[in-house]
């Protein structure tokens, strides 16, 4: 069953400074419960895809053409208010370096809280209470510390966990995690990358996965998608596009990552 | 990674160095004492700010005796005063020794009530029935100078504090709008801001009071007062808010906010301004002064806090011949006050900025 499409998706720079496309018909489906993998080079337009979706482009740039259908309806032409159920609500958003998608100044629990403010109506006990348990549920072992802890003081991989929390608050059917584990170690890569992989399974959620790292995709993609400059070069199958590359540019990428 | 980097040992840093200026120290505790004072301003005079005997019209300030006229050591008093009038007509005060008033503390007088909500009758100190004390001297109506000084002081300062809240928030919230949403609506509130500092202050304040009905109340002139000030005083801030949130926003936990579907008003308040706190609290501190100055200029040409009730510019406006100066010069007390308050606030503001922003200094 397919939870998301998008269809010939082209992103633009905007004409004033040079009308350049960043992405040129860019066209992918991820069906529900499953790891969607997107690789490529720097520059690819791995990011510009994953902002696409939810609409934050940078102002610079515009969305000269496609489709993002999600449960059915188009999202690139949902009104602002019911845009905004369906961030957060439907599709949730992993960065690579939770130490700045947090905000410096407010404690991590009340971060995540916003999120049940924003659109929930909980009361304030159970909104603590939801926040606690969420962080217990990403393998945060002391949840009331954690809760009142700044971004800074927290390790890198306590900070992601503290991140993927808040994107599973309110049990998304997506989240797009763009390059989720780049910032970390090797050792602190592997849970994060299980935890992905147990969110999915008992939470029932698909996620899109952004990365350089051709080892976690085959640990954990069940499909994957190649990009350069900007077009999807190749997509299937992990298995299959990582045992039997089709195009020189994924040969060329498993050649680099050591494994031909 | 560094923690100051991150804007947030910042504080504890800022108050070390705060401290460490001496000066500023002392002055923020001499407003805490003037804004303390205004506070319980009913209780630490001895009367009421309308509270008048013509009989000591310009009565100099009250002199403390400690020794009666046999030399001998007593209580502190005061002596009743007779008025007459020397060959040129000018006011003198004889003190009449037989009649003795000792100074006394906690004494009942003039009602009131705390904090605007208790009744009560209770002053600091006072003398007995019959006898006045002045210890700033009286105005040409016989009402206690000292008395009305700290009375005024609440009507001047809750002015400042005030009229500089509300237009800071009208200041912070279209700053933060126009930066963050940028394009038309910024264009638009960022003209509106310059139409707003294109008059000068003063005139637009005169402009504005003429609009104020003249049958208004004294509440109500207070109020039109403190909103016509604001009115003023928003346009510049907002401009400085909006630079700062232009950047501001371009952080990543504003991005990571929008992808969870706050609301723009929510991102604003809460992740944007926030981050412009130390620059708001070394503005509001030295905008303060403007608003009292504002309130004082307005009163002194009568356009403000009408009599009977205080306030520092009303006080000193009757300051305003220089014959009544040279025989009462008491009466320019509450421009001393004014000066120092101003002072106070633009010394710690300072302070403040040094400590809070290292690049400036
Ligand atoms: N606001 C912008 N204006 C102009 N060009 C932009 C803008 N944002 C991104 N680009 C360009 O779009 C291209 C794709 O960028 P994107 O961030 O999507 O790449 P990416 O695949 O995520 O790369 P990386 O692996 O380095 O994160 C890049 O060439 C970049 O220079
Ligand atoms: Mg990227």
């Amino acid at each position: 069953m397919m939870l998301m499409q998008i269809k010939n998706l082209s992103v633009t720079v905007n004409a004033k400074a040079g009308g350049k496309k960043i992405l040129d018909d860019v066209s992918l489906q991820i069906s529900q419960r499953s790891i969607f993998a997107l690789v490529g080079g720097s520059g690819s337009g791995k990011s510009t895809t994953g902002l696409s979706i939810l609409r934050l482009l940078d102002p610079g740039l515009t969305i000269s053409s496609g489709e993002v259908l999600f449960s059915g309806r188009d999202i690139l032409k949902l009104p602002p208010e019911q845009l905004r159920q369906v961030r957060g609500k439907d599709i949730a958003m992993v960065f690579q370096e939770p130490l700045y998608a947090f905000n410096p100044v407010l404690p991590i629990g009340r971060q995540i809280e916003e999120v049940f403010l924003s659109h929930t109506d909980f009361s304030p006990q159970k909104r603590t209470a939801e926040t606690l348990r969420l962080l217990d549920i990403v393998g945060i072992k002391e949840p009331r510390r954690v809760y009142k802890s700044y971004a800074h003081q927290l390790s890198g991989g306590m900070r992601q966990r503290a991140m993927i929390a808040q994107a599973v608050a309110l049990k998304p059917k997506l989240i797009i995690a763009d390059e989720p584990t780049s910032s970390l170690d090797v050792t602190l890569q592997a849970r994060i990358i299980e935890l992905f992989m147990k969110l999915r399974d008992d939470l029932n959620l698909s996620v899109l996965l952004i990365t350089h790292d051709l080892g976690i995709v085959e640990h954990m993609a069940d499909t994957v998608a190649v990009m350069n400059g900007g077009q999807i070069i190749e997509t299937g199958a992990v298995t299959q596009v990582l045992k039997n590359p089709q195009h020189s540019y994924t040969q060329e990428l498993l050649t680099y990552a050591g494994r031909t | 990674m560094n923690k100051s980097a991150l804007g947030l040992s910042q504080w504890e840093r800022a108050l070390t160095q705060f401290c460490a200026n001496r000066f500023a120290v002392v002055c923020l505790i001499i407003l805490a004492l003037i804004h303390g004072a205004a506070i319980f301003a009913d209780f630490l005079a001895p009367y009421s700010f309308s509270n008048e005997d013509r009989t000591f019209s310009y009565a100099p300030p009250s002199k403390i005796h400690f020794i009666d006229e046999n030399g001998q050591w007593r209580a502190p008093f005061i002596y009743g005063r007779k008025i007459t009038f020397d060959q040129y007509h000018k006011r003198e005060y004889l003190d009449q020794v037989e009649q003795k008033y000792s100074l006394r503390f906690f004494v009942k007088g003039d009602a009131y009530k705390i904090l605007w909500m208790v009744p009560c009758s209770w002053h600091l100190f006072g003398v007995k029935e019959g006898g006045r004390i002045y210890l700033c001297g009286a105005d040409s109506r016989g009402r206690d100078l000292f008395s009305r000084l700290l009375h005024g002081a609440r009507i001047s300062l809750s002015i400042g504090i005030v009229g500089v809240l509300i237009s800071f928030s009208i200041g912070l919230l279209v700053g933060g709008i126009a930066g963050y949403y940028g394009g038309k609506v910024d264009d638009i509130l960022m003209r509106v801001c310059e139409m707003f500092m294109l008059f000068p202050g003063f005139y637009l304040l005169l402009a504005l009071r003429a609009v104020v009905p003249a049958s208004f109340t004294s509440v109500q002139v207070y109020v039109s007062i403190i909103i016509i000030l604001s009115f003023i005083g928003w346009a510049s801030l907002a401009r400085v808010i909006r630079g700062m949130c232009l950047s501001l926003k371009e952080r990543e936990y504003v991005l990571a906010a929008k992808t969870m579907g706050l609301s723009d008003l929510t991102i604003i308040i809460r992740h944007i301004l926030p981050h412009t706190l130390s620059y708001s609290l070394i503005a509001v501190m030295l905008s303060i002064p403007g608003y009292i100055l504002a309130e004082s200029s307005l009163s002194l040409i009568g356009l403000g806090i009408q009599d009977p009730y205080a306030s520092w510019g009303n006080l000193l406006s009757e300051a305003m011949g220089i014959v009544k100066i040279k025989f009462a010069p008491w009466i320019l007390l509450p421009g001393f006050f004014i000066l120092v308050t101003v002072m106070c606030f633009n010394i710690v503001g300072d302070a403040l900025r040094d400590a809070l922003d290292p690049k400036s200094s």
